[in-house]
């Protein structure tokens, strides 16, 4: 599968991606609990191009920047949408921008998800609450054709947590299969329960050749951790599953240091890894 | 929305040692050579005049000898001076490492130097190097670090380091920057400024809940690991030059070369290979 048409990070200025640039919030719309999704339109020039799972530093006056993944599908070009949580005093006043409001954008920037280079014919995305958000423009790409399968599993608290829900019916005419588990039981609720590591072991009745198989995965540390053992328990190689890394950002190119996980540049030689290169480092405490 | 102009003055190092020339170089690798190239650090850079004084007299921290740093100058210098003191009086052995150099030097007061005086010079760079006892076994590091990230000997260090940050300010390889916005007081105009950071302190690892690395020992293993492993991934080659300023520094008196063995020394982990 073939993706055309997005312009790298890598090749542009340092002084372009240094200053910020600003976008008006075209619309504003809840995702859950302290969730907000933002659709962002630049007030002058181009919406840049961007791949799956590359972000941007969103940043607030006088606040800060913080680095958020865009989660538009690629196809839209009216404007870019970030799905952002309130965790802390940037991200608190990022959501709290009014529509017809000012927040500066830089980038985007980071590796994508490996799309044009699929092993196999089946596509599994493991998401875990926000974790979607990231995903969700590579499952957009990914359900236009070109795949035997794709696969989506997501784990969420409860209901309201259910990302993009409205997309669901969409990526199931193009061919994806959607399944959705929360974590307790709660009335209305007819699906899996549980965590969506139990998805893997085919509590849905879904048939896998996990030989033939690629895996994106995202969420939590800790889902990303067990879901990649699981996979590799049912059969899968470690090179086949592909997860994605966060850590605190401040210039988004590879040169202020912070971004680190071991030999890792999270800006620059991530989010999207190889779990066969993270693995000697991800789970270690604090790394 | 503006970015504030590139600084342009010119700069020499005078008196520069051979293992601070080496740093130089690294960042080079890191700010200038990279994808992304730094303007501001290639505006400063271009215009820097560097001589270099090579070390006759070496202190009992250096380890340049390890790290391929010293006690004389490699290439990249625009002048070399080694000093001599002896009966024929005090001198300079200059050697000219550069066009700008021997523009420099043709200005100078100077005589040719004599087969003598350069055989001194070399004579004094010897002895330099026998008197530095401190070695740091450079061979199968980066593996050794990476295969005990999870060692009780960063417990041990962890029990005395204060999270001070002296060493990365007296590192000269350490070039961790973090962007802060500053604010006047009406909230009309906002500064962004890029600073120098260290990775010791608590906000260089903040995400939404708070530092990653919160604890003493997960702070000094970023910097070690970082310095004489990781580097070497990220830039194919050591980050330290074994200038020795971390241990002279450190208020507890950690010294990265008698912390190293000790790993090595203790069962380490597979996995992280």
């Amino acid at each position: 599968m073939n993706i055309v048409g997005a312009v790298p990070a890598q090749k542009r200025a340092l002084s372009d991606l240094l200053i910020p640039r600003p976008y008006l919030v075209a619309d504003k719309t809840p995702a859950g609990r302290d969730t907000w999704t933002l659709n962002l339109v630049p007030t002058e020039g181009e919406l840049p191009e961007f791949l799956p799972a590359q972000c941007s530093m969103l940043g607030a006056f006088g606040v800060g920047e913080a680095a958020i993944s865009i989660s538009s599908p690629m196809w839209d070009r009216t404007h870019h949408g970030y799905t952002i949580r309130d965790a802390g005093p940037i991200t608190s006043a990022l959501v709290e921008t009014p529509v017809g409001g000012v927040i500066t954008v830089r980038g985007p920037f980071g590796t994508p998800w490996p799309l044009n280079r699929l092993k196999g014919s089946t596509l599994l995305v493991v998401a875990g609450g926000l974790g979607l958000a990231p995903l969700r423009a590579a499952i957009e790409a990914a359900s236009d054709g070109g795949l035997d399968r794709v696969i989506v599993f997501l784990g969420a608290k409860e209901p309201s947590e259910i990302l993009y829900r409205e997309s669901f019916e969409r990526w199931e005419r193009g061919g994806a299969e959607v399944h959705v588990t929360i974590d307790t039981a709660i009335p209305g609720w007819d699906g899996p329960i549980g965590l969506v590591t139990d998805l893997i072991d085919g509590s849905t009745g879904v048939q896998l050749d996990w030989t033939d198989t690629t895996a994106f995965v995202c969420g939590p540390d800790v889902m990303m951790h067990f879901t990649a053992e699981k996979l590799v328990e049912v059969g899968m190689s470690t090179s086949d599953i592909w997860i994605t890394l966060e850590r605190n950002m401040q210039c988004g190119h590879g040169l202020c240091g912070h971004c680190q996980l071991g030999p890792v540049i999270v800006c620059r030689d991530g989010p999207v890894v190889n779990y066969r290169d993270i693995e000697p480092f991800h789970w270690i405490p604090e790394l | 929305i503006r970015m504030a102009p590139a600084e342009s003055t010119s700069r020499a190092f005078l008196g520069i040692r051979p293992c601070e020339m080496a740093a130089v170089f690294k960042q080079d690798r890191v700010l200038r050579d990279g994808p992304h190239p730094d303007p501001g650090y290639d505006a400063l850079r271009s215009s820097v005049l560097m001589i270099v004084v090579n070390c006759s007299d070496p202190a009992a921290t250096c380890f340049c000898t390890s790290m391929g740093t010293g006690p004389a100058a490699g290439p990249g210098h625009d002048l070399a001076l080694t000093e001599l003191v002896d009966d024929a009086g005090v001198r300079f052995v200059v050697e000219v490492g550069s066009e700008r150099g021997a523009e420099l030097l043709a200005a100078v007061e100077k005589g040719q130097a004599t087969a003598t005086d350069i055989a001194s010079a070399e004579a004094v760079l010897a002895e330099a190097e026998v008197v530095i006892t401190r070695q740091l076994e450079v061979e199968g590091v980066r593996d050794v670090l990476y295969e005990h990230l999870e060692s009780d000997v960063w417990d041990s260090i962890a029990e005395r380091c204060l999270t001070c940050a002296n060493c990365t300010m007296a590192c000269p390889t350490c070039f961790c920057t973090d962007l802060e916005d500053v604010t006047d007081l009406k909230g009309d105009h906002t500064d962004r400024w890029r600073v120098w950071d260290s990775c010791f302190s608590l906000e260089y690892s903040h995400l939404g809940p708070g530092p990653h690395r919160a604890s003493t020992k997960s702070r000094y293993r970023q910097w070690l690991v970082h310095k004489l492993a990781s580097w070497i991934d990220q830039f194919d080659e050591s980050g330290c030059v074994g200038c020795g300023r971390c241990i002279t520094w450190c208020p507890v008196g950690i010294d990265l070369t008698a912390e190293i063995p000790r790993f090595a020394e203790t069962a380490g982990s597979e996995a992280t290979r």
